[in-house]
Parts: C-alpha cells; structure tokens; sequence
C-alpha cells in the first residue's frame, strides 16, 4: 500500500461537512420529475430530419456529404433536446453537478451522444463502455444506420457521426480527441479523450 | 482472483475495470408508473438485512441445514444484483478516477443501527449515471447529496480511512458498481452480517495485512482499527498478530502503524487463502 502512516497524519477534517457553501443538493418533498427520452423527441427530430431524405442526400451528392447531414442532425437534436418541452430532469441535474464542480466531460457532452443515437436508431442495441473525466467510450452493435448507408453503397459512415460528434462537442465548448474502431463483427466504439 | 475478477476482471480486478463503473444516461420512457420513477430502491436489497430475521431463527433453532439454504439462495439472488468487497484505500482512490458522477451521501446502516443524524453522516459514496436520478429515491438519499470533483473525493475518501472506516465498492446489478461504503462494525449491515453470521454478501478483499514482528513495538495503535476480530495482541511477546484466516485485506491497520511494521500482501500470494472471499 502506498499510503502510510505519515501521509494519514497529515489529513484533517470531517468528512460530513459540506466540501463548499451550496454544494449540498436536497429532496424536494412532494416534487416529481420526469427522465429519460420522450418519444416525442424522436418524432420531432425524424420530422425535421427523415432518414429517407439524408440517404437520398448521400447517395446523390456522395460520401462527403455524410458530415455536412451529421452536423445537421445534431443541430437539430441538440435545439430539440434542450428545448423546455423535451428537457428532463437527468438533463438538469447533469448540468447542476457540471457547475458545481466544473467538469463537463463526459456528460454533457454524452448526452446528447446518447439522445443522437436513441434518435436516430431507437431500436438499436449500444453501450457506454467507459465514462470517466478522461476517457469516454460508446460501443454500439450492428448500427442500424451503417447497415442503411452500406445498401445505398456508402461504407464510409464513419463520417455522419464524426460530425455529429464534433457539432456536440463544439456545442459544450470541448476539443475531443475522437476515433472510431470498427470490426467485422458489426462493432463500433467510439472514443472520446479531451485534448 | 476471485469469481468476480475472473467474470468481469477483464484480466485485471474487476473494480478497477471501468467497464464496471459505465452504463447509459438515457432510455426511451416508459408510460405510466415507471416514467415517474418507480423502480427499485437502489438500497433495497440491504446486503442481506432482508432474510437476517430468519437466518436468526433458524440459527437459534440449531437446524444447520435450514440456515444453510437461506444463505444459498439469499447469496444466489445477491451475486447478481446487490453485494460488496473490501477494497484498500489506493484501490479507492484509484476508482475515484474511473467512476463519475461521484457524490456523497448518508451512510442508510449507520443512520438505521446507530441513530446518526443525516448532517453527521456523508460517509457514503453514489457513483456513476444513476446518481443524477438520486432525487428518484427520496428515503435513500433523504440526508441530501453533495456532488464532489474527484480530487474532494480523495480527500473526502481519506478522512474516512483515517476515521477507521473500512472501504468497499457495491454492486446494483452485477457487475454494475454503483456505490462506494465507508463503514465499520456494528454499524455496517454488510460487516455485521459477515462477522457474526459469516453471509458473505461482503466478499473478503485482494489482500491481507501480515505483521513484521522485528518493526513491531507493540504499540497497539492497530488494535482499535480492526473491524474483523483478526487482530489481537499476542499476550507473550506484546506484538501485533494478524489472524489472517479472518484478515479482509482492507489495510486499516497499515496505516495506524507508526513504525511501519504491517504490510498488505496479495491474497494470491498465499495458496491457504487463496480461495477464501
């Protein structure tokens, strides 16, 4: 063990009292919140953007117009996603703790990854497989959506969501370091490290 | 290794596997009463305080068989959803690194066993996505919770060791690690159910302490630090010894020492305990 004797001496202080003025949250009796993703979200965001007219979009303009649509996307998921309709109290508290304690990443930021992903490919099987301060990674399963693009003979899809990524992370005022590891077992994970 | 280390170890402990620590903020809402926020109390499953009441009635009617099979299945269920291990506090601090959002809170054993007030008692730790719906539990978290960076974690962390807490990480939903306890004998629902009716809701940690008789001055500053009854005085010599068939491996009395005279060795390292969680 690399803590010893001496390095406990040296700690003082209780570990009940509040480590800054406010910082203690508490229950509002009576008061109930709703969580998670309303459908509503996903149905206001496929109107404005339908899945048809973006693989129509790619296939005539090509694969380069994959990061023009994935900035649009996450645009419009973030101005949905943050509107006062569709603002859940998952939302809020991650923005309460981001205040308190400065540190915006992963959150903030992982938010609207996920909501982006529920979105626009609810009935998709995906995972977080890290979230600390440093590292964030977001696995999914046989996208849905890279399926679609491969039919149309777009196999770079790689793209729509690395601008969407950056469109979030520019929107939360972070640079990300950003890589995609794909497999031939239908997985994909993405990393994020703040630079 | 043990079990859980070899099921989501990844190689490694399995607490130390970030994999452990990460789950998703959002789902598509549910209609009707689980979109208010009906689901299970995280707390409810108590490391066993729901079936002690029966162990204690079967233990009292000397019926072994009886009490062996409210163990097994009590286990069986809490393997998979609601169980703990000691960690040291490097292990500790080290997770602080790996799991985020971290936020203090009051300690559910000491406010039911001792009576402590809630302003008196932040010694537990919510870790992870699920503590941003704390407010979904309002009996589990009626003390409040404080949000902290992980540098005010560590620290926080090590008041409570030098206090002579011991630290473990908590399982809801193996393997997902969802709260990190800081407690003590009698008051740990946990400890107290392993101690006195060996339910093994608490698993034994990676290590245990072994003294080093020629450092040891027999000053006792140890002795108080022992939540598992394996450290006593030996009456002969006036040196700390170290049971360590009872030893949990949670390194509070290496850190009482003065004079340096205990050290954490890996449980591993030792085939007559190898295989005792």
């Amino acid at each position: 063990m690399d803590l010893d004797f001496k390095v406990l001496q040296k700690i003082k202080g209780n570990p009940s009292a509040e480590v800054a003025p406010n910082r203690r949250l508490k229950v509002n009796p009576g008061q109930d919140y709703v969580y998670d993703m309303p459908k509503e979200l996903i149905y206001n965001v496929n109107k404005e953007f339908p899945l048809e007219n973006m693989l129509k979009q790619v296939t005539d303009a090509g694969e380069e117009s994959l990061s023009i649509q994935g900035r649009k996307f996450m645009t419009i998921l973030i101005r949905e996603a943050d509107s006062e309709r569709f603002r859940d109290r998952t939302a809020e508290m991650i923005e309460k703790v981001a205040q308190q304690t400065g540190i915006r990443f992963p959150h903030v930021f992982e938010r609207y990854i996920e909501l982006g992903i529920l979105a626009l490919r609810p009935r998709d099987a995906w995972t977080v497989t890290e979230a600390t301060t440093r590292t964030l990674k977001v696995r999914s399963y046989n996208c849905s959506l890279s399926k679609l693009l491969a039919e149309k003979g777009v196999n770079n899809c790689g793209l729509f969501c690395l601008a969407a990524n950056k469109t979030a992370a520019e929107r939360i005022g972070i640079t990300l370091d950003i890589t995609c590891a794909k497999d031939n077992m239908g997985i994909c994970e993405f990393t994020y490290r703040p630079q | 290794m043990c079990w859980v280390c070899e099921k989501y170890g990844k190689g490694g402990k399995w607490y130390l596997n970030p994999e452990n620590y990460a789950r998703r903020l959002y789902k598509i809402r549910k209609e009707g009463k689980e979109a208010a926020g009906a689901d299970a109390d995280p707390q409810a499953a108590g490391m066993g305080a729901g079936v002690v009441a029966e162990l204690v009635k079967a233990r009292i009617s000397g019926d072994r068989e009886w009490e062996n099979e409210i163990k097994r299945e009590a286990l069986e269920q809490a393997y998979q959803t609601h169980f703990g291990q000691v960690v040291t506090l490097d292990e500790y601090l080290q997770i602080l690194d790996t799991a985020y959002p971290l936020a203090k809170m009051t300690c559910g054993c000491r406010r039911v066993q001792r009576g402590m007030p809630d302003e008196e008692n932040f010694t537990c730790m919510g870790i992870g996505p699920g503590m941003y719906k704390w407010e979904r539990w309002p009996e589990t978290y009626r003390g409040g919770v404080e949000f902290v960076t992980p540098a005010e974690a560590k620290e926080w962390a090590m008041m409570n060791h030098k206090e002579g807490r011991v630290q473990t990480v908590d399982v809801f939903g193996t393997p997902y690690i969802g709260g990190l306890c800081q407690c003590e004998y009698p008051g740990c629902v946990a400890v107290r159910n392993r101690i006195d009716y060996d339910f093994k809701f608490l698993l034994k940690g990676h290590f245990v302490a072994k003294v080093d008789r020629e450092k040891c001055t027999g000053c006792k500053s140890c002795l108080g630090r022992c939540q598992f009854k394996a450290l006593n005085l030996e009456v002969y010599t006036s040196k700390a010894y170290i049971d360590l068939e009872q030893c949990f491996g949670c390194g509070l009395c290496v850190t009482a020492c003065p004079s340096g005279a205990i050290q954490l060795l890996e449980r591993q390292s030792m085939p007559g305990l190898a295989e005792n969680w």
